[in-house]
């Protein structure tokens, strides 16, 4: 056997230099990666950045004009969709409405050439996994939405895939349902351990659900990493900005520890940046800190600031500060909801916060968000 | 190994195809022959042959010279324009108020009127010009209202067209009356808006696309029309009539292919006009958009009341007197009811002619309605193969700017041409459904891509995951989803088949002449009430199987539709 068609299960499914051009347009360009087997790896992205079109790729919907893809050692780039061994949620559900539920789900099993008691057996055992044994009779139709994803869910899983494909299987439903089915879905995966790629453009989504997050932009990965990497150490301003709430300011660098905005110092790790460069401080809201009696730091990277506005945000309170000395850079603060009450914080009351060194990074400048 | 064939295959290039991809090129292939023989070539030759003389020889636009140096053929254009645009001003403002009445009032009995708008669409053409005959003729029974004037000529063409083309403008304008959002008249109430204003700058625009769309359809109907110039024309000679007498009358194949091409003309510019319009009309309505639910007014519903009874009054006065006027003995003198005229026993019509046209209806209903819905499957669902789709759905859509008489011209020069394989075809009942359902293509075309449109577009790559053929999900879930559209179509390819004159009076042979085209015969040669026994035969028979189709719709579609039912 050749090295290079030997698989491991750390290289269940391995994509390299896999371009897609729609006529002028490069939907994906140098797309490469490597998935191991069980993994639940997210697509996350904003709308058009081309994840969609990556995992069409994969399933052979749409063929990449360049690259190869190779699924458990073999090489699919070329097999059409019913060559390849996936199975696939959409979420428009693409349920079959003339057929029942079980009908449905048993779809592709009819082909297998089983056994129809065997199939009964399957279809029932399935939607018990689902909790929905009671709707086998019933339409897609007389389902709620929530419901129907779930009978699409297991009749892609009836055929036992290699790789399960989801493509925004959320997106379509109530918040409430959306949050319950995630945990679902995810608890499903772990007991089968099949591979799953879910495309979505919900950070939530992608954090709460996935073992790896690959965040895509313009046609390419951004980053790929668990959810806590992404959130905490973003790779670039895009990824930065994209997942959670991000400040960017402006800043120019001083030195190894000290950065300048206006007549501001601040101390923070300026992480190789040569002294004199324009780059961005990123910071995250919650990472900003309300100085009162308890909390005086050390008076490092305080700033005195004006609240232009705030925003409820249920179990924390969002500022919009102007500090001084700022420029014109508006300021989001995340305060606990209760601190808030506690201060009396409203519109025009002037306070002062500190930026931790450590919640800032830095990014250079011209890739700003 | 598998994995072994895997890396010897690693090199290629290009995508492999499956079997069902494979079958989608097979197919595709089918129907650019199909277009080729029923539609390109014929169209091909018949324009071509304008440019010859009768020897064969080419004559550059020589013939369009002679054409135009015509009186007697040149008058015809403005003669077709004339009936075609005032028969169009009519039905559309009639039209409309029908529409309007069955859509945006509460007027009683909507279901009924509904029905009714449609009983024109039972016979062909030529009937409604008979009855026209029968009742303002020169012994009609209400001659004197014409006050002098005849019958046969402009009037008559105009009154039997607006019969004729009545229903199709209420069906047009009618969808576009529904499809309105009564969010718009809420907000116009909210603020105080007259009623007139509101009708002004609410209903008509939302129904501008329907009406445009109407009227190029209803002008295209009347300009290309055949049957009814053909019996009510008198010596007002239209475009129509010109290449129908160039052909037979004259033997002139030359100057019939200039006529057929300068019809050719106006008809494409229209539907040109039309596709443009109907693609507005369709990003005109957004899909959240609430239904119109009319409130009762009693002196509007009551009105419209009275004017729908008018109307349906007329359409039946004019079917009535089609069937009295088949039954009387002899017109006006003796009145005594015959079933003699139904006996038809002059030289070249029987009831061979009806067998025959039930044969074309038939056959046309479901040999085209199997095709067409293929077509349009293959058109909208398969995944590769774009170009080769889409050029296939830019040619189903050209049936309709050509004329049916222009269709039969370029067929009869089509198979008659000496070096065609295909010749032995002439004459044929094959030839003829051919034909037939090349005429009637786009429309129900259209209304196959409609329905497949509204399903879900990841069906098929549902099906290739669960590795299931496409074949198997195209008779178990298309299909049966698609059913109500499949009825549509049948019933509307049965209906024309029985009633369409225009495409088959060039292609009948010897045992293979239709009852329409015997009607137009027996017309023809004076035996007006067998032209009205045999043009009753058809209503009988399209009255039956619309009667029948709705039964048997009904019975499959609460079977394979229960679904639908929550």
């Amino acid at each position: 056997m050749d090295a290079d068609t030997t698989s491991t299960a750390d290289e269940y499914l391995q994509l390299a230099g896999v371009t897609k051009d729609f006529g002028a347009f490069r939907a994906l360009s140098d797309v490469g990666f490597t998935i191991s087997e069980g993994e639940f790896i997210c697509f996350l992205g904003p709308s058009g950045c081309g994840k969609t079109t990556l995992l069409r790729c994969i399933a052979g919907l749409e063929t990449q004009s360049q690259g190869s893809i190779h699924m458990g050692g073999t090489d699919i780039s070329w097999l059409p969709p019913s060559g390849r061994d996936f199975g696939i949620v959409f979420q428009s559900y693409a349920l079959f409405p003339n057929l029942t539920v079980s009908d449905n789900v048993g779809y592709g099993l009819v082909n297998k050439s089983m056994a129809s008691a065997d199939i009964e057996a399957r279809v029932s055992e399935l939607l018990q996994l689902v909790g929905l044994s009671d709707h086998a009779p019933k339409y897609p139709g007389q389902l709620s939405g929530g419901e129907q994803q779930r009978v699409a869910l297991v009749r892609a899983l009836a055929t036992s895939p290699g790789l399960l494909l989801l493509d925004e299987p959320l997106s379509a439903l109530d918040a409430k349902v959306r949050a319950h089915l995630r945990r679902e879905i995810r608890a499903i995966q772990d007991r089968l351990g099949v591979t799953t790629i879910m495309v979505t453009h919900d950070q939530e989504e992608a954090q709460t659900m996935a073992d790896r997050i690959f965040v895509m932009n313009d046609g390419r990965i951004e980053q790929m990493g668990t959810p806590d990497e992404i959130y905490d150490e973003p790779a670039t301003p895009f990824v930065a900005d994209f997942i959670g709430v991000m400040n960017f300011i402006p800043v120019t660098v001083i030195d190894g520890a000290t950065i300048a905005c206006g007549d501001l110092r601040l101390q923070c790790d300026t992480n190789g940046h040569a002294a004199g460069a324009d780059v961005h401080c990123a910071v995250r809201p919650e990472d900003i800190l309300l100085v009162d009696g308890v909390d005086t730091g050390d008076g490092a990277n305080t700033v005195e600031a004006t609240i232009t506005d705030l925003e409820y945000l249920g179990s924390f309170v969002r500022l919009y500060l102007r500090p001084q000395s700022f420029g014109d850079d508006e300021l989001r603060v995340d305060v606990r909801k209760d601190l808030a009450r506690h201060h009396g914080l409203t519109v025009d009351n002037a306070i002062k916060i500190r930026i931790p060194a450590g919640g800032i990074r830095l990014y250079g400048s011209g890739t700003g968000a | 190994m598998t994995t072994a064939v895997a890396t010897a295959n690693g090199s290629r290039d290009k995508p492999v195809l499956d079997r069902d991809d494979l079958t989608v090129r097979w197919l595709l292939v089918g129907f650019a022959l199909f277009f080729l023989i029923a539609l390109l070539v014929p169209l091909y030759m018949m324009v071509s042959r304008s440019f010859f003389n009768l020897k064969g020889d080419y004559v550059g636009l020589a013939n369009y010279h002679e054409y135009f140096n015509t009186p007697a053929l040149f008058q015809s254009i403005s003669n077709s324009f004339t009936v075609a645009s005032i028969s169009t001003a009519i039905v559309i403002v009639l039209a409309f108020l029908y529409a309007y009445a069955l859509n945006r009032t509460c007027m009683r009995f909507k279901g009924f009127f509904k029905i009714m708008a449609m009983v024109p669409l039972l016979s062909p053409s030529l009937l409604k010009a008979i009855a026209l005959v029968y009742w303002f003729g020169k012994q009609g029974v209400l001659n004197e209202w014409m006050f002098g004037e005849s019958i046969y000529g402009p009037i008559g063409i105009v009154m039997a067209s607006v019969f004729w083309t009545f229903p199709h403008a209420v069906l047009m304008i009618g969808t576009a009356l529904a499809l309105t959002d009564i969010r718009l008249y809420e907000a116009a109430e909210v603020l105080k808006t007259r009623k007139s204003r509101i009708f002004f700058t609410i209903t008509l625009p939302g129904a501008r696309y329907g009406l445009i769309s109407a009227m190029i359809v209803v002008f295209i109907l009347v300009l290309t029309d055949f049957g009814v110039p053909k019996v009510i024309g008198g010596s007002y000679n239209v475009m129509a009539t010109d290449i129908y007498k160039e052909v037979i009358g004259q033997q002139n194949f030359e100057m019939g292919a200039v006529v057929s091409v300068i019809l050719l003309v106006p008809a494409i510019i229209a539907f040109v006009i039309d596709r443009i319009v109907t693609r507005k009309q369709v990003a005109l309505l957004s899909a959240r958009a609430v239904p119109y639910a009319p409130k009762p007014n009693p002196l509007l519903d009551n009105a419209m009341l009275a004017y729908c009874l008018f109307i349906v009054f007329l359409t039946l006065a004019v079917l009535g007197m089609a069937q009295y006027a088949s039954l009387v003995k002899f017109w006006p003198y003796n009145l005594t009811l015959t079933l003699e005229h139904f006996n038809f026993e002059i030289e070249g019509a029987g009831w061979e002619n009806f067998f025959n046209s039930l044969k074309v209806a038939v056959s046309v209903s479901l040999i085209g309605t199997f095709v067409i819905f293929l077509g349009a499957y293959m058109v909208e669902k398969p995944r590769r193969d774009g170009v080769a789709r889409q050029a296939i759905q830019m040619i189903a859509l050209i049936p309709m700017a050509v004329p049916g008489l222009v269709l039969g011209l370029a067929y009869l020069m089509f198979i008659n041409h000496p070096s065609n394989p295909l010749g032995f075809l002439y004459g044929t009942i094959t030839i003829i459904v051919l034909s037939t359902i090349t005429h009637f293509y786009t429309v129900t075309h259209l209304t196959a891509v409609t329905a497949l449109k509204q399903m879900d577009g990841e069906f098929e790559a549902v099906s290739a995951s669960l590795k299931v053929p496409l074949a198997r999900s195209f008779w178990r879930v298309t299909v049966p989803v698609c059913m109500p559209a499949i009825f549509d179509i049948s019933i509307y390819l049965f209906l024309n088949s029985m009633t369409t004159v225009s495409a088959v009076i060039f292609l009948y042979g010897p045992g293979t002449k239709v009852a329409s085209v015997a009607a137009i015969h027996l017309d023809d040669s004076g035996e007006t009430a067998s032209a009205a026994a045999m043009a009753m035969l058809i209503v009988y028979a399209c009255i039956t199987v619309r009667v029948l189709h709705a039964i048997v719709t009904g019975r499959v579609l609460h079977k394979v539709q229960a679904w639908r039912r929550r």
